[in-house]
């Protein structure tokens, strides 16, 4: 038999890059009892937490849906008149907050995995989404797009970073890098200034051989993906 | 208001402590006022390393739990003139019985006496780590020239860059050997700065004759002969302001458009 849940663990706060996110059980409770348990507790904590940091809720194994968000605004605007976004995981702050979290299920296994599962594909809903990160991606990172990304700077050593088209590096891949991961993408493209990979992944075919056998390069890299099959441009100036 | 400074790294055995030992007592012997705080809960160490644990009465937990008063949980330290004080890590408390908010508190009472709280944040990435990072506004990354210690260090530099405070960043890196930095196998003080993209605030050389002066609870920067002393003693001209630190050699940053122009073929 489960062990009872206690009032004190169906909510939590902890901080990220945007403000506080606020995570609440789903599910053994009324979920009004456990907003305004959130609530009492965000009462106590909001010195704290200052005045003006933006507020994110979520559920602990789920986004909220629009119902539950709608319910959240409402009950901590009529009690305490404090403004509450619902978080959502495929935004652009993702990069921050996957960051902040130990990888869990973005792995390239689950991924692959996901073409065959209607859940995981539903993460995959927008593929026309664009994300551009301006900055290094380092160790422990792991970034995820149902669309293309552009990094401008390095994918670092134990970093990860997923697209579900086509990947642009303007700097050296030494992490792990997926492309064309869409279950509808037919064709796309990797395209870096320099390749020290781990891992590459285009679609669910892994390029390990492909990889070591191109050896380490400091020169631009192509790699087309079109309709399952991969090909690879070396870019040289001669 | 006193500077609060973290000094962290994700792998253990980098040198943290020593380091903290040595530019704590650095700083008390350029007058300036300094309180060293082992943060690594169960596994305390840095009262050895300065020399100071016979004196040592209470501890961070004690004072976070009100067990004692701040006066009883300062160790000073005689051959500093008083300037470097202590608060010695518990060993039979765990790390989660720190609480917070009430370390909030007495890094707030910190902050009025004295001029640098130097805090020794534990290995690894965990509630020890989260604890000690919290509150600094400056953090100082460990790290030593071989791999594992530089994939940790860049996990660290991830979570302090994302952190809801922001901090200064910086990089220390330690145990570096000058004669192996030709050697294709070594990587060299460039290629880390490189490597992790944060502005290096110090290099300090592998000394053995540190492990010595450690055992021995004397930090090596009493040593004024040691090439180590002088390295520590510009990183703390840096700390307190004196000189500026070393940037890495990257060219000046360029607009999306002229980094796409540049890269385009």
């Amino acid at each position: 038999m489960p062990a009872k849940r206690t009032p004190d663990s169906v909510v939590s706060f902890k901080g990220f890059s945007e403000g506080i996110l606020m995570s609440l059980m789903l599910h053994d409770f009324e979920f009004d009892k456990v907003i305004r348990k959130a609530v009492s507790i965000y009462k106590k904590k909001q010195d704290f937490f200052g005045a003006n940091v933006d507020l994110y809720a979520t559920g602990f194994d789920r986004e909220l849906t629009d119902d539950e968000g709608g319910m959240v605004r409402k009950m901590f605007a009529y009690l305490i008149q404090k403004p509450v976004h619902t978080y959502r995981d495929n935004t652009p702050n993702s990069l921050q907050t996957s960051s902040l979290t130990q990888p869990t299920d973005t792995s390239f296994s689950s991924l692959n995995a996901s073409s065959d599962n209607p859940e995981k594909v539903s993460s995959f809903s927008d593929p026309n989404e664009f994300l551009v990160i301006g900055k290094n991606v380092r160790a422990g990172v792991v970034v995820q797009s149902p669309g293309n990304i552009i990094v401008f700077g390095d994918i670092h050593s134990g970093a990860k970073v997923i697209a579900g088209k086509s990947l642009y590096v303007f700097g050296s891949i030494k992490g792990e890098a997926g492309f064309g991961q869409h279950p509808e993408c037919k064709q796309a493209i990797l395209a870096c200034k320099e390749i020290k990979a781990m891992r590459i992944i285009a679609a669910n075919q892994s390029l390990d051989n492909t990889i070591t056998t191109l050896g380490e390069t400091s020169i631009p890299v192509y790699i087309y993906l079109n309709e399952g099959d991969v090909s690879i441009v070396k870019i040289t100036h001669d | 208001m006193g500077q609060i400074i973290v000094f962290t790294s994700g792998k253990g055995g980098v040198g943290k402590s020593t380091l903290v030992a040595n530019i704590g007592t650095s700083i008390a012997l350029a007058k300036k006022r300094v309180v060293v705080i082992d943060m690594d809960i169960g596994l305390r160490n840095l009262d050895m390393i300065i020399g100071l644990e016979r004196k040592v009465k209470a501890n961070i937990v004690d004072l976070t739990k009100n067990l004692c008063t701040l006066d009883d949980a300062l160790v000073y330290d005689k051959r500093t003139q008083n300037y470097l004080a202590l608060i010695a890590a518990s060993q039979s408390d765990l790390k989660k019985d720190i609480n917070l908010f009430k370390f909030h508190k007495v890094l707030n009472d910190l902050e009025e006496i004295f001029d640098y709280i130097i805090i020794d944040s534990p290995a690894g990435i965990e509630e020890g780590f989260n604890k000690s990072v919290f509150f600094a506004k400056k953090a100082i990354v460990v790290v030593n020239p071989e791999i594992s210690s530089i994939r940790d260090a860049d996990r660290v530099l991830a979570l302090l860059e994302n952190h809801r405070i922001k901090k200064e960043i910086f990089l220390l890196i330690n145990r570096y050997r000058k004669d192996l930095s030709q050697r294709s196998y070594y990587i060299s003080a460039t290629e880390i700065i490189d490597l992790l993209h944060v502005p290096c605030i110090g290099i300090i050389s592998e000394d053995e004759r540190v492990l010595r002066q450690n055992n021995s609870g004397v930090p090596f920067v009493y040593q004024s002969s040691f090439s180590v002393s002088t390295e520590v003693k510009d990183v703390t001209d840096k700390i307190v302001g004196k000189t500026k630190s070393i940037k890495r050699n990257a060219p000046p940053s360029k607009s999306i458009w002229e980094k796409m122009k540049k890269n385009s073929i």
